[in-house]
């Protein structure tokens, strides 16, 4: 052995040792940081932590939405052996009744992990607990599940893939009924399974909150079966219906027909899934006259008993004809409305201007977002005065050249019989955290005043007579005054009205005096009946009947107590012939007329008003340059600045007035 | 000399200890998810453990003078075994080198490698001055070297073959091999891996990788990537035993040929720097054994011992670190793996028997100083 050339092997392998320590102190001192940081890039991972999404009631706290917990299973083929298929393929396919070549033909895909059932059941889910095999695992899934099907799908909406609120509700509201996710730092190995949890930095997940509806389960379940059978009994491409209480705003039920199971929404067509209440708009036709109606009453350019010539069903409007249905000669403005008179209606809009009809179309909501929850919304059409032709505001008067939605209608009808408030339209009543706690008590909310309590009783009244004498007499039930319009629209197809394709409407109230419920059908095309009045008012008719027996002592225990407290209202549920002679004017005593001749009167001196019709007199105290308070409507019957006192302007008079019924006599 | 002995028997035997614990924690992983066991790995490789401790006490108890009289018939026979893996050898990571006999499989390159290690030493002292003589001695030598390292090569195990030819001839170097000689076949064999380099693909890409990545600046493939960031997130104390995150598959053979970066991320620079002095610290005493030892064969056995574990464990550190292209090759007495500890063992078993029998020697003749051995080979 050669020392010398020992040495040198010897010196080698120093060498050899040097570099290796100057490299280890180039990786474990000079750059652990960095190696570290990416060594700790792969090995860790911050997992999200879903939140349980919040439940869904209705107002009575009857659950509708929920979570199942339910498994997905997962396969890792590059783990798994074909003896670990064939057990998983025995095994699964016993557990869920699948055959054998199901699986294995799942389990025969070039990926690297599949899913073997996905959102399995928990009792089919624990039959797995025991069975393990190299690569399967699996993952808590939960399930939102529609507890009834179909039950108000349009309003609850439905969940996606990632349980996101796709529509409806649970879109509106996917913020709060999401919750908030956590988060937690997991260490993972390189196949990604969990080795161990970073408790202090697991933020955990805050559940979503519980939602109480302004639905009533009932009611819903009653409006769908209805429409469904309507539709099925009067044909149609779709009904609409909508119940709302009118003196809140809040939406107790909406549906469409068709419509679909949220729980397997991927079944369905976008457009059995569409909220067609909220996102599709349409011609409204006669239900639209009682916005014109209440425009004209609240301005006091119209008495209901004002007579108007309806020229025997056939009108030519400057160069268009207009015809009715029914024809008469003479009509009552409250006729007009009974026989839904489109000629007695372009009649009477012409007694208001242009803007001041639009501010009142407007001041009702349409052509604007009502604000409703529910996504998808649109404002429908309505024109500006400035881009009306000279045929708009006639057509408009009686439902056309207006598009609006079933919700826009609803909740303007709300107004007009509530005593003049424009709610909007409410569907949350609560929002419950999910220890309980209340997060926030949703409460009516106000819009405007959009006309006068009186002006209201008086829509009222006339509105139940079209139930009690016209058009919508098939909506008249035994014990409970109905009040309501029928709507018949030619559908606009193409830009021209269709002859065949109608949207037939009916908007109903019970009990008159004091409505509780308020209700919207809408037949889309209905093959049968075409007119509202025999496809919408009988399904309505059903709908209300059916409500009243769920709680017959609710809507009766009201009608006693109404009829003492309500004075206006005493006048529409008297008696017509007998409160006719009390309220006929005395002999003597004619009613004024005014004629051309206002500037006959002196502008120093108050004028005596009585006996003129309010209508008349308001046009003489605006000439004055005099405020007023109104006190009724019909004849003026005393005034508190006595006739022939000196005024001047800005002074306030104070009238009074009082129905009269006048037999057979035009007042004009 | 009896201090030499122990000293390698007790380093060897930390190293073993310590690969039990790092094989513990790195394995454990693959363990559970291989086998669902969390010892699996373990206790195979505890088994081993003692089973090698059993041979290191055996060969330890061989006085070492017998090898030189089996060692040809014993060299003909692995080289037969050696033709008969070619043909019947189990087909494991793209190498055909493992044999299984009952129990167990095991490299026939592990036996052949001490079997060739012992028949050089034997030979060379057989030769004594002959070995400077091309025809007479030299080429007589090499032919073995040839025959056992180019049958490795072609299993393929071409990284364990070129490892045997540079152990050979370091053999054959201190053996008093003329330089010349020793660079000429260098460089006919250099020529002839490089071919079979190239002809086997996995050997083939290896290389292709390495110099890509040092063209690049990169990191030469994925498991060294793994191996520094191991080693890199251990820093100078190490995240502690049983805490590598690397091992959780992130890191393939982390128990195997790439231990090293777990030592280096469970100890730190500290335990990795102390791991290889502990391999110098065996060196070293293997060494002087070989300089106290009065015979050549045994000199050039214990070096040509303590050289192969030193070499191997230096270049398992240099891939860890990213220095030489990836080989596989294990981390003598820390690696999991079944044949080459054994193996490791029973060479370990010779030095310790190497240094007792100078010892007695040493204290029987007591006038010769050591010094004047080693001049005798000269």
């Amino acid at each position: 052995m050669s020392n010398s050339r020992a040495i040198i092997i010897i010196v080698f392998i120093l060498l050899v040792f040097a570099a290796l320590v100057i490299k280890l102190v180039d990786i474990q001192i000079v750059r652990s940081e960095e190696l570290k940081y990416y060594a700790q890039r792969q090995q860790t991972n911050l997992e999200k932590i879903d939140a349980e999404r919040g439940m869904i009631y209705d107002r009575n706290n009857v659950l509708l939405v929920y979570n199942r917990n339910d498994y997905s299973f997962y396969l890792d083929l590059r783990m798994v052996s074909n003896k670990g298929k064939k057990k998983i393929a025995e095994k699964f396919s016993s557990v869920f009744g699948k055959s054998k070549n199901y699986y294995y033909n799942l389990m025969s895909d070039s990926g690297k992990i599949i899913c073997l059932e996905k959102k399995a059941p928990g009792e089919k889910a624990f039959l797995l607990t025991n069975f393990k095999i190299n690569g399967l695992f699996y993952k808590e899934d939960p399930t939102r599940v529609y507890h009834y099907g179909d039950l108000a799908s349009h309003v609850l909406g439905f969940v996606g893939t990632e349980d996101q609120g796709v529509n409806g509700i649970e879109k509106a509201f996917d913020k709060q009924l999401g919750g908030e996710n956590g988060t937690r730092l997991v260490e993972r190995d390189a196949i990604g399974d969990m080795i161990t949890v970073a408790e202090e930095e697991t933020k955990p997940a805050v559940p979503g909150d519980n939602l109480v509806l302004t639905i009533n389960k009932t009611y819903q379940a009653i409006l769908e079966e209805e429409l469904r059978k309507g539709l099925s009994e009067y044909g149609g491409t779709a009904a609409i219906g909508i119940i709302m209480d009118p003196n809140t705003g809040e939406i107790l039920s909406l549906a469409n027909m068709n419509d679909y199971d949220p729980n397997k929404y991927w079944e369905y067509s976008d457009d059995e899934r569409r909220n067609r209440a909220v996102t599709d708009t349409y011609e409204p036709g006669s239900t639209f006259k009682s916005i014109t109606m209440a425009a004209l009453l609240d301005q006091k350019l119209v008495n209901e008993n004002d007579k108007v010539f309806v020229e025997n069903g056939k009108y030519k409007f400057k160069n268009i004809s207009i015809f009715d249905t029914h024809k008469h000669s003479w009509l009552t403005v409250k006729g007009v409305m009974e026989e839904s008179s489109d000629i007695g209606m372009a009649k009477l809009v012409q007694n208001i201007d242009d803007d001041l009809f639009y501010k009142y179309v407007r001041a009702f909501g349409f052509g604007n977002y009502t604000s409703t929850d529910l996504p998808g919304e649109v404002k429908g059409k309505l024109k500006k005065p400035n881009e009306w032709s000279q045929f708009t505001k006639t057509f408009m008067s009686f439902g056309y050249e207006v598009a609006v939605t079933p919700i826009q209608l609803i909740t303007a009808y709300s107004a007009i019989i509530n005593g003049g408030i424009l709610y909007q339209p409410q569907l949350i009543k609560r929002e419950v955290s999910h220890n309980g706690k209340i997060v926030m008590e949703f409460s009516p909310k106000e819009v405007r005043t959009v006309i006068s309590p009186q002006t209201s009783a008086e829509m009222r009244k006339i509105l139940v007579g079209v139930v009690k004498n016209g058009t919508g007499q098939n909506a008249k039930l035994d014990f409970i005054t109905v009040g309501g319009k029928t709507g018949t629209s030619q559908k606009l197809i193409n830009g021209s009205y269709s002859k065949s394709d109608y949207n037939s409407s009916f908007i109903g109230f019970f009990p008159a005096e004091k409505p509780k419920i308020i209700c919207l059908i809408l037949v889309i095309s209905p093959e049968k009946g075409k007119y509202g009045g025999f496809v919408a008012a009988p399904i309505f008719k059903n709908v209300a009947q059916r409500i009243i027996n769920t709680d017959v002592k609710y809507f009766q225990d009201q009608q006693p107590d109404q009829m003492k407290k309500g004075n206006d209202l005493k006048v529409v549920f008297a008696d017509n012939k007998k409160n006719g002679k009390e309220n006929l004017v005395p002999a003597g005593k004619p009613v004024k007329i005014l004629g051309d001749n206002l500037g006959a009167f002196a502008t120093d001196e108050m004028p005596d008003l009585i006996n003129y019709n309010l209508r008349d007199g308001i046009k003489i105290l605006n000439r004055l340059g005099l405020k007023y308070k109104v006190n009724g409507s019909g004849i003026i019957i005393s005034q508190s600045i006595k006739a022939g006192e000196k005024i001047s302007k800005g002074l306030l008079c104070n009238i009074d007035c009082k129905e009269i019924k006048i037999n057979g006599a035009s007042v004009y | 000399m009896k201090k030499l002995g122990l000293t390698i028997f007790l380093d060897a035997f930390a190293l073993m200890l310590l690969g039990l614990i790092i094989v513990m924690s790195a394995s454990s992983t693959y363990s559970v998810i291989r086998f669902d066991s969390l010892f699996h790995l373990f206790n195979s490789h505890l088994f081993k453990v003692i089973v090698g401790i059993g041979v290191m006490i055996v060969f330890s108890a061989l006085p070492y003078e017998i090898y030189k009289e089996y060692s040809k018939p014993a060299i003909i026979v692995i080289a037969i075994v050696l033709l008969l893996t070619l043909f019947f050898a189990q087909n494991i990571k793209g190498a055909g080198r493992w044999i299984n006999i009952g129990f167990f499989s095991f490299q026939p390159a592990d036996v052949a490698k001490l079997i060739l290690i012992i028949h050089l030493a034997a030979l060379i002292e057989d030769k004594g001055e002959a070995i400077r003589d091309y025809k007479e001695g030299f080429l007589y030598l090499l032919f073995w070297v040839v025959i056992i390292s180019v049958l490795i090569l072609i299993q393929p195990n071409v990284s364990n073959g070129i490892l045997l030819v540079l152990i050979s001839f370091v053999m054959l170097y201190i053996g008093g091999a003329k330089v010349t000689h020793l660079f000429g076949s260098a460089i006919m064999f250099l020529i002839g891996s490089g071919i079979a380099i190239m002809l086997f693909a996995h050997s083939r890409e290896r290389i292709f990788t390495f110099l890509n990545a040092v063209k690049h600046g990169g990191t030469a493939n994925i498991q060294v990537k793994q191996a520094l960031l191991g080693l890199g997130s251990g820093g100078i104390f190490g995240v502690g035993v049983g805490h590598s995150m690397q091992s959780n598959l992130f890191l393939p053979e982390s128990y195997g040929d790439f231990i090293f970066a777990i030592i280096g991320e469970e100890l730190g620079f500290i335990g990795s720097v102390i791991v290889l002095v502990s391999y110098l610290v065996l060196f070293t005493a293997g060494i002087l054994i070989a300089k106290k030892t009065k015979d050549t064969f045994g000199q050039l056995l214990a070096f040509g011992i303590t050289f192969s574990i030193i070499l191997y464990a230096f270049i398992n550190a240099a891939v860890a670190t990213g220095l030489v292209p990836t080989t596989g090759l294990p981390l003598p007495f820390i690696s999991y793996g079944g044949t080459s500890l054994i193996l490791l063992c029973a060479s370990v078993g010779i030095l310790v028997n190497i240094a007792y029998t100078n010892a007695k020697k040493e204290n029987a003749v007591n006038i010769i100083p050591s010094t004047s051995v080693m001049n005798e080979g000269e």
